[in-house]
């Protein structure tokens, strides 16, 4: 039974309520100091009901009828609730929002927000700040200044105004962020555009991320398209979609490319994997697996460099110990390998230490100290200081070079 | 069909009533899910039926409440629609480029 029951229609001017509150539809809260209201329990909403000042209580509670049949809450200055805020409908609140947390069915309004949890199946704005461990919307999320969220589901589209989320992001939508934005891991189906300085612990891109300036991501996987507009750097990049980069690209363990990578200046990552295509300047990296396509201007340089059977590399190759299409790789995506049956594997320069060209392979110009051709390879010319093993049925364009020490190795 | 435009299709808005459904993994009424998804009581309900007739939606009762959550081919559903939805609108940008 509550201590005070408003009726339906009613306008209440109250003060302190000590107890329960029960407010029929269509009332109205008026202060009788002319700033504030507060109940020192719960608070029943029987359908829509204004309250024209401040508001605090335990907690608050309406149940609607469904959309369409009102039951919106409004409150004209900040509401503070020490429990749960649990409203079928609507709440729009003026001024600030704090509560334990916030269940909205419908739309939520407020200034600045700061619930410990926040759940509404609507649309949510917040015209100042919003921080909470966790936020859930069903639908669109516009926050005007900064947030700072553990972390964040949202079904729609996403405006905010920069800030931190540490843990994971999940947007549907597109996600617009005014100021750079801190993140963990950010899931993303729509399009997203960070600013410059913008950081995060993984980002896994469905659809479309564009970083507008340097940008540091420990783990990324582009599915759809990544841009940056600067430097990438982080620990390890995934791209089955398309990733291109202005600047270079740094990963300190694995950089793995089944889609497109077109990076404006260098590569370099302790593994490579190429069942794609990769476009760089130069690539510099300890092992190279390739089994796709590779346009490089000036060279790929590693400890260990593969080139599986069908593979097509434009610029030199230089490293300790190269294949030249021995082998299909493990890696090999099975698209691509359907793409390449039949096709000759295509190298321009190659330098190394051991160098093994493989069956229907073609190289340019071979400099190594030792160099193995198998039957039914190509090169125009080859130039050595220790070993050369020539099948019968290999072909080279000029008479094979013995010297005493090769040519400088490019990088 | 998935549309990329303004007015919404069947697809998405069945879509947009799981997409509310799913958070509320606990289960959601339907009145609570009908301000979600903006939609009349009445209309939602058949809405509803029909993606518990195509298995993406189940229903579960207590005390004479009924709640509705996601099943697992719903949550499929959810994520090649978005998935679609993001080529599509990419495809159309694409055509404005040209």
């Amino acid at each position: 039974m509550p201590d005070l029951n408003i009726k339906p229609g009613e306008t209440a001017t109250l003060d302190r309520v000590e107890g329960e509150l029960r407010v029929g539809s269509r009332a109205r809260i008026r202060a009788a100091n002319g700033r504030s209201v507060v109940v020192s329990r719960g608070v029943y909403f029987e359908g829509s009901v204004e309250v024209d000042c401040d508001f605090s209580c335990e907690s608050m509670k309406l149940e609607g009828r469904g959309y369409g049949s009102g039951g919106n809450i409004i409150v004209t200055g900040n509401l503070t609730v020490q429990g749960a805020a649990d409203i079928d409908a609507s709440l729009e609140v003026g001024g600030d929002l704090k509560a334990e947390r916030t269940e909205v069915g419908g739309h939520l309004k407020a200034k600045n927000v700061s619930s410990r949890l926040v759940r509404v199946g609507g649309h949510m704005v917040a015209k100042g700040t919003l921080e909470a461990e966790g936020v859930d919307v069903g639908g669109h999320l516009t926050v005007t200044e900064g947030v700072k969220l553990g972390s964040l589901r949202v079904g729609g589209h996403v405006k905010i105004g920069g800030g931190v989320i540490s843990g994971k992001i999940q947007v549907r939508g597109h996600l617009e962020t005014t100021s750079k934005l801190e993140f963990g891991e950010l899931e993303l189906f729509g399009h997203v555009r960070l600013p410059a300085g913008s950081k995060g612990n993984v980002l896994i891109a469905f659809g479309r991320a564009e970083f507008l300036g340097d940008a540091y991501c420990r783990a990324m996987q582009a599915r759809g398209t990544v841009k940056v507009a600067g430097d990438y750097s982080g620990e390890s990049a995934e791209v089955s979609g398309k990733l291109e980069v202005l600047g270079s690209l740094n990963a300190t363990k694995k950089l793995e490319i089944g889609g497109v990578a077109e990076v404006g200046q260098q590569v370099k990552c302790e593994s490579i994997s190429v069942f794609g295509r990769l476009e760089a300047d130069s690539a510099l990296v300890t092992e190279a697996e390739i089994d796709g396509e590779v346009k490089i201007s000036r060279y790929l340089k590693g400890r260990s460099i593969l080139v599986g059977r069908g593979s097509t590399i434009a610029g030199s190759i230089v490293g300790e110990q190269v294949e030249i299409g021995k082998t299909q790789n493990s890696l090999a995506h099975w698209a691509g390998e359907l793409a390449r049956i039949g096709r000759m594997t295509e190298v321009q320069d190659v330098y190394g230490i051991v160098v093994r060209i493989g069956p229907y392979s073609r190289a340019r110009r071979i400099f190594a100290e030792s160099v193995e051709m198998d039957n039914g390879s190509i090169a125009d010319q080859v130039v050595y200081t220790k070993d050369l093993k020539l099948p019968s049925s290999c072909y080279l364009g000029k008479p094979p070079i013995k010297m005493t020490t090769l040519p400088e190795f490019p990088g | 069909m998935v549309s990329s435009g303004s007015k919404r299709s069947k697809i998405d808005l069945y879509a947009k009533v799981l997409e509310v459904i799913t958070h509320y993994p606990e289960g959601v009424r339907i009145t609570r899910l009908s301000y979600g998804v903006g939609v009349p009581v009445d209309r939602l309900k058949s809405l509803v039926e029909m993606l518990c007739s195509f298995g993406l939606v189940r229903k579960s009762g207590s005390d004479g409440e009924i709640y509705y959550g996601a099943t697992a081919r719903g949550l499929e559903f959810l994520d090649i629609y978005w998935k679609m939805k993001g080529f599509l609108e990419e495809f159309e940008e694409g055509k404005r480029d040209y």
